[in-house]
């Protein structure tokens, strides 16, 4: 989720309510999509790998 | 076997059954819901390393919960709970959390800092860190990753009314802050619940 998308929702979310999107909602998405936008870490990719060998490992 | 009026047996149709659950999807949709589930992470405790830490152990329950997962629901809903159920737990375990490092959050917010919208992202986290656990908690998940308040309500096994509470006092206090509050944030990010 881009900046842009952020802002799209913050509007979505405003006009389900009738009113315009307010700083908190469209910083706490911003947020959101700037964390989002961070290349997954390698660790994370690892750990799946590491979980899915070891409970087809228990299967066997 | 169902008896018509005919006098022949026709069969019946057989009970539905339940959805099942193929590990590679189970896999694909964890790696999907990584990125959500960084940022609920580090919007509750504040801290990146600390925060990815937290994903990755919400990662390896679920996978070792993955049975109890119900297709079609709400996978997101179900990690976050899994996560801030996590969350909680070493928070009363430890009876602390990890102190804020201002620097640290400048420095891996700086990329960020407004997305061309003039918010200071940075002041938002810090922002959020200045609020009870409980309504932080409660805006993440649904102003900034846009569950409803019904799944809100699952995650954080509340009433709804509860989170719409939550949600909007947190909202108040956020605003207060990003509009020129001089308090800086607490000295450690607790949960509280």
């Amino acid at each position: 989720m881009d900046a842009g998308m952020a802002d799209n929702n913050a509007r979505r979310e405003a006009a389900s309510h009738g009113s315009k999107p307010d700083a908190v909602t469209t910083g706490l998405q911003q947020l959101f999509a700037a964390i989002a936008d961070e290349p997954i870490p390698d660790d994370f990719l690892k750990l799946l790998d590491e979980i899915e060998a070891r409970s087809q490992g228990t299967k066997q | 076997m169902t008896r018509v009026e005919t006098g022949v047996l026709t069969p019946q149709a057989p009970p539905a059954a339940a959805p099942v659950l193929v590990p590679e999807d189970f896999r694909r949709d964890l790696l999907a819901a990584i990125p959500a589930l960084r940022g609920f992470a580090r919007g509750l405790c504040g801290n990146r390393d600390l925060a990815d830490d937290l994903a990755q152990d919400a990662l390896a329950k679920a996978w070792a919960a993955r049975d109890s997962y119900m297709p079609g629901t709400h996978f997101r809903a179900w990690l976050f709970r899994i996560l801030r159920n996590h969350y909680f737990s070493l928070g009363r375990r430890a009876h602390r959390f990890a102190p804020w490092d201002e620097a640290l959050a400048d420095r891996v917010l700086v990329t960020a800092a407004t997305q061309g919208s003039g918010i200071d992202i940075a002041d938002v986290q810090r922002g959020l860190a200045t609020l009870p656990a409980e309504q932080r908690e409660a805006l993440l998940l649904v102003s900034a990753s846009g569950l409803s308040v019904e799944e809100a309500a699952t995650v954080m096994g509340c009433a709804i009314g509860t989170v719409k509470s939550r949600v909007s006092r947190g909202r108040a206090a956020l605003n207060h802050y990003m509009n020129g509050a001089t308090e800086g944030p607490p000295a450690q990010i607790r949960p509280s619940a």
